[in-house]
């Protein structure tokens, strides 16, 4: 019994310690972002390079729209209809590796290094 | 009169009690937006009744609360996206709580910290499904930290309400 609650203890401690590691080196291992990439229900609808303010306007799933803006190197979606806001409360995004994630949307925003070329722009 | 059985009234009563409790819980924590680290993180206060009515009565008495809990939180503050989300995270941390509690006998509180990890990472199922992308996958290890500090919490106020044993006039 009390053998049994020792090993979940390190296991659980390994498994946090792994975690940080796993948070520092995804953090370290970021790098400028220079396009953004806009994906509805999987599927990129959009395709924004950071350099240029832009305002748009976005049409996830659930009639739910967001303002999305690019602001000097960095993308925010500064309105939402849906009821949680996680997506606004986010902030600012500028490095590759980070994304803002709309659940009820069903919309993510992902800042890419450079312009996928696998991918057509669909506008 | 006296040849009656209770026992099913008492449970029924029992049950439908916790399950009113769970949803005021979910509902205290849906009005009130305690500011958390990372947005979007729950303490999973709902946990406490669920795992409180898996120590202290069956696996049964608290599947039917967990899924009272669910349908009535659907019902009242959510919809048939936002049910799949906290279904899938409460039956995956039911099973993993069961699992640790009865089959490896753990105690509450490392129970409680499986049970956050595992609703975590149902949820992140589910989003990973949803959205078609393995972005989500990026918040892994703040949910699992979050997951562990949420079921710490949960599990001691576990161990503090059960030494009042409520349903022990059983």
């Amino acid at each position: 019994m009390e053998k049994r609650q020792r090993i979940f203890w390190i296991i659980l401690i390994i498994l946090l310690v792994v975690c940080g590691i796993w948070i520092v080196i995804s953090r370290l291992s970021v790098g400028e972002g220079n396009y953004a990439v806009i994906k509805v229900d999987g599927e990129i609808i959009r395709q924004l390079p950071l350099a240029e303010d832009t305002v748009v306007m976005i049409d996830g799933k659930n009639n739910i729209r967001l303002k999305v803006i690019v602001d000097k190197g960095s993308i925010f979606v500064e309105h939402s209809d849906c009821p949680d806001k996680i997506c606004e409360q986010k902030g600012r995004i500028t490095k590759t590796n980070e994304n803002i994630i709309c659940l009820p949307a069903r919309t993510v925003i992902e800042i890419q290094g450079t312009e996928g070329d696998t991918v057509d722009v669909v506008i | 009169m006296s040849s009656y059985d209770f026992s099913k009234t008492k449970r029924l009563t029992k049950i439908s009690l916790l399950i009113a409790t769970a949803f005021i819980l979910s509902w205290i924590e849906f009005m009130v937006n305690i500011p958390m680290v990372i947005p979007g993180i729950k303490l999973g206060l709902a946990n406490i009744v669920i795992l409180f009515t898996l120590c202290t009565c069956s696996k049964s008495d608290a599947f039917y609360v967990l899924v009272g809990r669910l349908l009535l939180n659907a019902l009242l503050f959510g919809n048939i996206s936002s049910l799949l989300y906290s279904a899938c995270g409460g039956l995956l941390s039911f099973g993993v709580m069961c699992v640790a509690m009865k089959v490896l006998q753990l105690k509450t509180t490392p129970s409680s910290i499986l049970g956050g990890i595992s609703h975590n990472i149902g949820q992140l199922i589910v989003a990973c499904f949803m959205m078609k992308t393995s972005a989500v996958w990026v918040y892994l290890p703040y949910l699992i930290i979050g997951g562990t500090l949420a079921g710490m919490f949960n599990g001691m106020m576990v161990k503090k309400i059960s030494v009042l044993k409520i349903f022990s006039g059983e």
